[in-house]
């Protein structure tokens, strides 16, 4: 089981679920893709939400696709999203 | 008139969507790239995997041609889009490949948002939309 405070080493796909605000996640899962289910949206148009269970984490978008998949097992909503910047790597060639 | 915020602090405008499938009976929610210099909107094939869609319901191979080089897709009609507080059914998109390190999983591009007017209020983060009469 992976305790939710230290990812190091942590299985990216978790079995002691919590819910949590997005500061949270943030914070506990920097720079991943983090798998979420029961989003409490705060309106439809925007990202704001309360809080949402985690289901998993990982460092790219093509691994986090089957824990989605797994995640529609038992949940109606389920969405991945990335924690960090969304800058897009050209970017980074265009600045002198 | 919906109002949709954004990050003023992000490069793109980011907005959230939720598109619909055979699968699934509440959408899967995703982050679009709101892009006025793209015709068509695009979402990676894993999304679409996810909703239960495949390449062999496709209409079209499509080929995606940008400054880093050439990327085969499919066009898809899917059952829904939501954004920016409207949706779209029967929604044409492009499914394809976003490149490695862009962190969202769709473009929202001219064909969802040519149905409205809208005005990108960028110092305030927020984006105001209509639907313009049938």
């Amino acid at each position: 089981m992976m305790l939710a405070n230290d990812t190091r080493n942590a299985p990216a796909t978790m079995n002691a679920l919590e819910r949590l605000s997005w500061e949270e996640i943030c914070r506990r899962y920097p720079d991943e893709w983090v798998v979420m289910a029961e989003i409490e949206w705060v309106n439809d148009t925007d990202f704001e939400f309360g809080t949402a269970l985690v289901l998993a984490h990982h460092k790219t978008r093509k691994e986090a696709s089957p824990s989605v998949k797994a995640g529609f097992q038992h949940y109606t909503e389920v969405g991945s999203f990335f924690t960090g910047r969304l800058i897009f790597p050209a970017h980074e060639r265009l600045v002198p | 008139m919906k109002v949709t915020r954004f990050s003023t602090s992000e490069d793109l405008i980011f907005v959230k969507g939720s598109v619909w499938g055979p699968l699934r009976r509440r959408g899967r929610p995703l982050w679009f790239a709101l892009d006025t210099a793209a015709a068509e909107t695009i979402i990676v094939p894993e999304v679409l995997d996810e909703i239960g869609y495949n390449p062999r319901q496709g209409e079209a191979i499509t080929v995606l041609r940008s400054a880093v080089g050439r990327e085969q897709g499919y066009l898809i009609r899917i059952e829904r889009l939501d954004c920016l507080g409207h949706q779209a059914r029967d929604f044409r998109v492009h499914a394809h490949d976003l490149p490695d390190g862009w962190n969202f999983e769709g473009l929202l591009g001219l064909n969802f948002l040519r149905q409205f007017n809208y005005e990108v209020r960028s110092a305030e983060g927020r984006i105001r939309v209509e639907r313009v009469a049938a």
